[in-house]
């Protein structure tokens, strides 16, 4: 494959490289903050201060996974918090346990809290997930108030303790900013793993586009509630120790004004940066002192803030320095393995299927049978039906009734995930890449349904996940390198051509090891030069024993590629078989152009 | 427990649940036309209640003319609203930042509002009858609940009648439907929009009048509104203003029924959880689909 | 002075050139069509005249008044009615209810008797009038927007592919009654990718390939030839070169379709060969593509009833 086209060089002007920032950098400064600094202040005040930030940074890392990362606004955060800070208080002041058992005990139950509130987060997005957020706050703080003795209500619960440290041979409580700020830049390292990992990916991926997800291969459902579960996890921890830090917990702490401060947080450093909870944290811990006289507006501004980040700067403060692009590793020469499939027979069947929307039927007892290691094209006028049966087969809507077949199991009622695993990939008619994501990442994202790392894992880079990762960075350099896209593999998507996002599109949907790949209308909008590139990318795709399905309306170019032709209209398929045959049908002819009649024949 | 008492609940929790249905039809009349829930509502009503007892009590205005300079200033706060965090945001459908810039501006009202009023929440002088609660067969009611119920059933009435039977009302729902083929019929959609705008900004004046005398004039009570209008939109469909308004009845309902029944203290318990049990089962709700 | 002039039209979507360098006029009274594959670019140039596209280029003119850039609630308003691609009839009301929202710009009186009209046109509709639009079948659909189009009395009516997703026999009563408002007076617009039905129908056509206009003729010479099945299906046979070329080349070399100088022909094979590269777009001796208006003259239409005006 030697095709690297000029094409290409034509838009690399208008092109962005990554950003990214140094994670490991700013985990460094961090942990010289946080762990240093405060041996060299004598205050207790400001000391106490380094403990709340630490504590915050804890919080708001975890809240960066929901929000920044996974998308899932949470404007109700402060009710994990409270959750975690009331679990491990009840347990240490009514039952007398140890805070070393009830703090784990606390962030634990809290993850599990976040679990149940992520089951919402999977039947509504958007404004109704907001509200449901919200309500949750609401809902903690009246459970709280009307929890009697068990809550303390009103009056909240005393006596909380600080677990023992010893910092100079016999156990006292002043090395409690210690296990605080190690605890901190244990979040913090976790997160940056967490982010790097598949699971990282997945809900960049989710975020940016869900159906798009889904057909990737990643099982969204599991993707948002392990991102509700973990932040949980973190929000329950900085709750507990917080209870410790102040000795007693109180509900007026957690309202609604705390979760919009949480949500400050975030917003004001940076969503989606690893320094970006350490920044934000830092100037709302130290607002009230910043702001003094004027602190009784302390809310009011918070919600100007609000108001002007989200408008103005929605990428918060991080978006106001140029990080140096993240340096990658050397994209690998090796030619990429795509499984020959040419000696097993897999053949794609889609029996009778029929769909209608709404009074309008889209597909009609359609019946197509697909040979493996073969390019078959799928024409027809518009409003036949063709993307109705694509969508079909790779799960975004179920049929009304017929089967979809693949290696005679059926599979017209799996998810999409599903059938991505089992080797059926397809691509979007109008691109859909994740536009926020860089080339390879978008490229990686391919992998996830092949990849396995758990989220402990993940979080603590096994070596499994290690080497695994390893494998899947270099097959995805060697793709990029097959449809020519190396060398960009930093680039974020939204840049990029759109003849360069399909092909992008392309590669990402190869990287799952498909048995078929259906292409839906792959040709629409692209240059001549693209358009010759994309033939040349079918070809090598064929030759490595991979079956392509495609739909078009470019009909050279389908009667150029295909070794099968099928012709819908009005949902039926009027004609199958070798191109030229197809082109001189007049069935065909009719129903592209309508009844020549006496005219011009 | 007594049947008269039953039917004063009974009013009751629709008079609290006819609130809540105004609140949410306010949310309809921004949501049909711009796809957006404002998130501060609940303060448009404060801001009207408290107009409103600052015109009543200290201006001595009669209260149909305070009714309508007050919803002239909240409806023009609604619009300040759309200008300053609706408008700005590009692609306002896809992105959800709205969420977050209705939130924060909703918080910002507030806090002014806070600083101009207090944080007592105030009187304000029923002015449906009087204090006394009057005699209605067996069962005594007070008749500002009563009159609380009949205006905004009527209200929601002649809102749905407009909707359906006025060539307007229709060219509003035609721009919720379809904005672009509404403009191709001639119909000026940004114009719809800033009514709609206006409209809501009356709509919820005339619910922080209806609601200040029962309750009080809380500065505080906005975010508490705010999402039990929402919620009430949720059960009844959002796409659906009269199934708003009925979810708000049957809100109001079963929340003054919690809070006789159960407990005080649980009644929100019960009212949030009815919202998360409602998503989870149909959340496109009773009358409505899902945005 | 015609009664549209679209003079050097370019359109966007992003970074994709969908239409450039398109110019065309229409008379009051014809019946143009213009025809091409889907993605051509078709829908993007009714969408720019009708207000509902921001061209990037070019100007449109209607009844010598600048429109292009003009809001859709606008040009309604001057007399632009377009029936846009899929019918978008309001699904959730009623056909009276669709019907009256067309004449939202006219008073009480003139809707009414608009609304005469239409359903005297349209039965189906009148039998209907109760109905959500979403519960008519998908012909039904079309004439109601056709029918709701027609009820502001517009003087330039634009159809978008009315014949998608229809079955034969439909498309025929369908085109059976735009030929009738073209009989009285209307002056119409036809988008189509059924091009035999169309060119039969239409006084002129153009042929859009990749956002060009590659060539012009009266209906009858555009049926003429195979070159029409040849933009459609390709050339049978070896490899067909690559089409209308991509957007850097075609700023360079392709010059608008405006200006262009009559072609000498000497025989039919001639003609033919004209045609053909005409609607291959691609390079003929002279290195542009012809408008077929020059090869052969055709009497306009006469018009006898004219369409009622308000």
């Amino acid at each position: 494959m030697t095709a690297v086209h000029s094409a290409v060089a034509a838009t690399l002007a208008g092109e962005r490289r990554t950003i990214t920032l140094d994670a490991n950098r700013s985990l460094f400064w961090f942990a010289l903050a946080v762990l240093v600094l405060p041996l060299f202040i004598a205050n207790p005040f400001y000391q106490g201060l380094f403990v709340v930030w630490a504590i915050y940074v804890i919080a708001v890392s975890g809240m960066n996974i929901v929000t920044g990362y996974a998308g899932q606004v949470s404007l109700g955060h402060a009710g994990l918090f409270a959750v975690g800070a009331y679990t491990t208080s009840i347990l240490n002041v009514d039952h007398l346990m140890f805070p070393w058992a009830s703090i784990p005990i606390a962030a634990l139950f809290t993850a599990f809290v976040g679990l149940l509130l992520g089951i919402p987060a999977l039947r509504v997005v958007g404004p109704y997930l907001a509200l449901v957020t919200i309500a949750f706050n609401f809902l903690i703080e009246k459970i709280v108030l009307a929890g009697g003795k068990f809550t303390g209500a009103a009056s909240g619960k005393y006596g909380v303790a600080k677990p023992l440290i010893s910092t100079s041979g016999s156990y006292d409580y002043s090395g409690f900013w210690i296990l605080v700020a190690l605890l901190a830049v244990a979040t913090v390292w976790i997160c940056r793993n967490l982010v790097a990992s598949r699971w990282g990916r997945a809900w960049n991926a989710l975020r940016n586009d869900t159906d798009c997800s889904r057909i990737s291969g990643i099982n969204v459902t599991t993707a948002k509630l392990a991102a509700f579960t973990v932040s949980a996890f973190f929000a329950g921890l900085a709750g507990a120790l917080l209870a410790h830090y102040q000795g007693q917990v109180n509900i007026e702490s957690f309202t609604l004004n705390e979760s919009l401060t949480l949500l400050l947080m975030l917003l004001l450093g940076g969503q989606r940066t690893l320094a970006g909870p350490i920044v934000g944290a830092a100037i709302m811990v130290l607002l009230p002192v910043l702001l003094g006289p004027i602190d009784a507006w302390r809310i009011l501004i918070n919600g100007g803030v609000l108001v002007l980040l989200v408008l103005f700067l929605p990428d918060g403060l991080a978006s106001l320095f140029r990080p140096k692009a993240a340096g990658g590793q050397l994209a690998s020469t090796e030619p990429v393995k795509l499984h020959h499939y040419s000696d097993m027979e897999k053949p794609l069947r889609v029996a009778g299927i029929s769909k209608s929307f709404g009074g309008v039927i889209t597909a009609a007892a359609v019946d197509v049978q697909i040979k493996p290691g073969t390019v078959h094209s799928l024409i027809g006028p518009n409003g036949a039906g063709k993307s109705t049966l694509v969508n079909m087969v790779s799960g975004l809507i179920k049929p009304d009734s017929g089967q979809i077949r693949f290696n005679d199991e059926r599979i017209d009622h799996l998810e999409p995930h599903e059938i991505t695993k089992l080797g059926v990939a397809r691509i979007f008619q109008n691109v859909r890449v994740f536009h926020d994501m860089s080339c390879l990442d978008n490229v990686m994202v391919g992998a996830h349904c092949r990849l396995h790392a758990g989220l402990i894992g993940s979080a603590f880079r096994s070596d499994r996940q290690k080497l695994e990762e390893r494998q899947a960075l270099a097959r995805a350099h060697a793709l990029l390198n097959l449809v020519g896209l190396s060398g960009r593999a930093d680039v974020i998507a939204a840049t990029m051509s759109y003849g360069d996002q399909h092909t992008l599109e392309i590669a990402r949907a190869l990287m799952s090891d498909p048995h078929v790949l259906f292409l839906d209308e792959p040709a629409a909008g692209l240059t001549s030069e693209e358009v010759q590139h994309l033939g040349e990318v079918i070809r090598a795709i064929k030759a490595n024993g991979i079956t392509v399905f495609l739909i078009e309306h470019y009909v050279e170019f389908v009667m150029d590629i295909s070794d099968t032709v099928t012709v819908l209209d009005f949902g039926r398929k009027i004609a199958e078989g070798p191109p030229e045959q197809v082109r001189n049908d007049p069935a065909v002819i009719e129903a592209y152009l309508g009844k020549p009649q006496e005219h011009g024949q | 427990m007594a049947w008269q008492t039953v039917i004063q609940l009974l009013f009751s929790g629709l008079a609290l649940g006819a609130v809540y249905g105004l609140v949410a039809l306010s949310y309809s009349t921004i949501y049909a036309t711009r796809n957006v829930i404002n998130f501060g509502q609940g303060e448009l009503v404060v801001l009207g209640s408290l107009l409103g007892v600052s015109m009543v009590v200290g201006g001595k205005v009669p209260v149909l003319i305070a009714l309508v300079v007050a919803a002239a200033v909240v409806a023009l706060a609604a619009l300040l609203v759309e200008w300053l965090a609706v408008r700005s945001v590009k692609e306002v459908t896809r992105n959800m930042i709205w969420v977050m810039s209705t939130f924060g501006l909703g918080i910002c009202m507030n806090q002014l509002m806070q600083k101009i009023w207090g944080t007592d929440p105030v009187r304000f002088p029923k002015f449906i009858g009087k204090d006394e609660p009057i005699q209605l067969g067996q069962v005594t009611m007070l008749p500002q609940e009563l009159g609380v119920i009949i205006i905004a059933v009527v209200v929601a009435v002649a809102f749905e009648a407009f909707r359906r039977n006025t060539l307007m009302g229709k060219a509003v729902r035609a721009t919720a439907m379809d904005r672009d083929t509404a403009s191709l019929m001639g119909i000026d959609t940004r114009k719809v929009v800033y009514g709609s705008y206006a409209l809501s900004g009356a709509l919820a004046t005339l619910c922080g009048f209806l609601v200040a005398p029962i309750q009080f004039a809380d500065p505080n009570g906005g975010v508490l509104l705010s999402v039990k209008g929402f919620i009430a939109l949720v059960i009844g469909g959002l796409g659906s203003p009269i199934g708003g308004f009925l979810g708000g009845l049957f809100l109001g309902l079963l929340e003054i029924g919690s809070a006789s029944f159960i407990s005080e203290v649980w009644k929100d318990v019960i009212t949030f959880g009815a919202l998360i049990l409602v998503m989870l089962i149909r959340p496109s709700g009773f009358f409505g689909k899902l945005g | 002075m015609s009664l549209l002039t679209v003079n050097n039209l370019a359109a966007r979507y992003g970074p994709i050139n969908a239409v450039s360098g398109v110019s065309f006029n229409v008379e009051k009274g014809q019946m143009v069509g213009i025809v091409g594959r889907n993605g051509a670019g078709k829908s993007t140039i009714m969408r720019s005249i009708c207000g509902l596209h921001k061209p990037s280029a070019g100007s449109i003119s209607f009844d010598g008044q600048r429109v292009d850039g003009l809001p859709g609630h606008e040009t309604l308003r001057l007399g632009i009615a377009y029936v846009p691609e899929g019918r978008r009839i309001f699904s959730e009301m009623s056909v009276s209810d669709n019907l009256v929202l067309g004449g939202f710009v006219k008073s009480g009186a003139e809707r009414a008797r608009q609304l005469a009209l239409v359903y005297s046109m349209f039965p189906v509709l009148a039998e209907r009038a109760r109905q959500a639009g979403g519960t008519l079948s998908g012909g039904q659909q079309q004439m109601l927007a056709i029918g709701r189009a027609l009820m502001s009395n517009p003087r330039l009516l634009m159809l978008d592919e009315p014949s998608m997703g229809l079955a034969p026999i439909v498309v025929n009563d369908l085109f059976a009654a735009i030929r009738a408002l073209h009989k009285v007076g209307l002056t119409i617009i036809i988008v189509e990718q059924k091009a035999y039905l169309t060119l039969k129908m239409v006084d002129f056509a153009h042929v859009v390939v990749h956002g060009h206009v590659t060539a012009s003729g009266t209906g009858h010479e555009l049926l003429n030839s195979d070159a029409v099945q040849a933009s459609y299906l390709g050339k049978g046979g070896a490899k067909s070169p690559a089409p209308v070329s991509s957007p850097a080349r075609t700023e360079a070399s392709q010059p608008a379709v405006a200006s262009i100088e009559p072609i000498r022909v000497r025989s039919a094979t001639d003609r033919a060969r004209a045609v053909e590269a005409a609607f291959n777009g691609a390079q003929n001796a002279h290195d542009e593509p012809i408008d077929i208006r020059q090869l052969q003259l055709t009497p306009p239409s006469t018009t006898r009833l004219r369409w009622p005006r308000g």
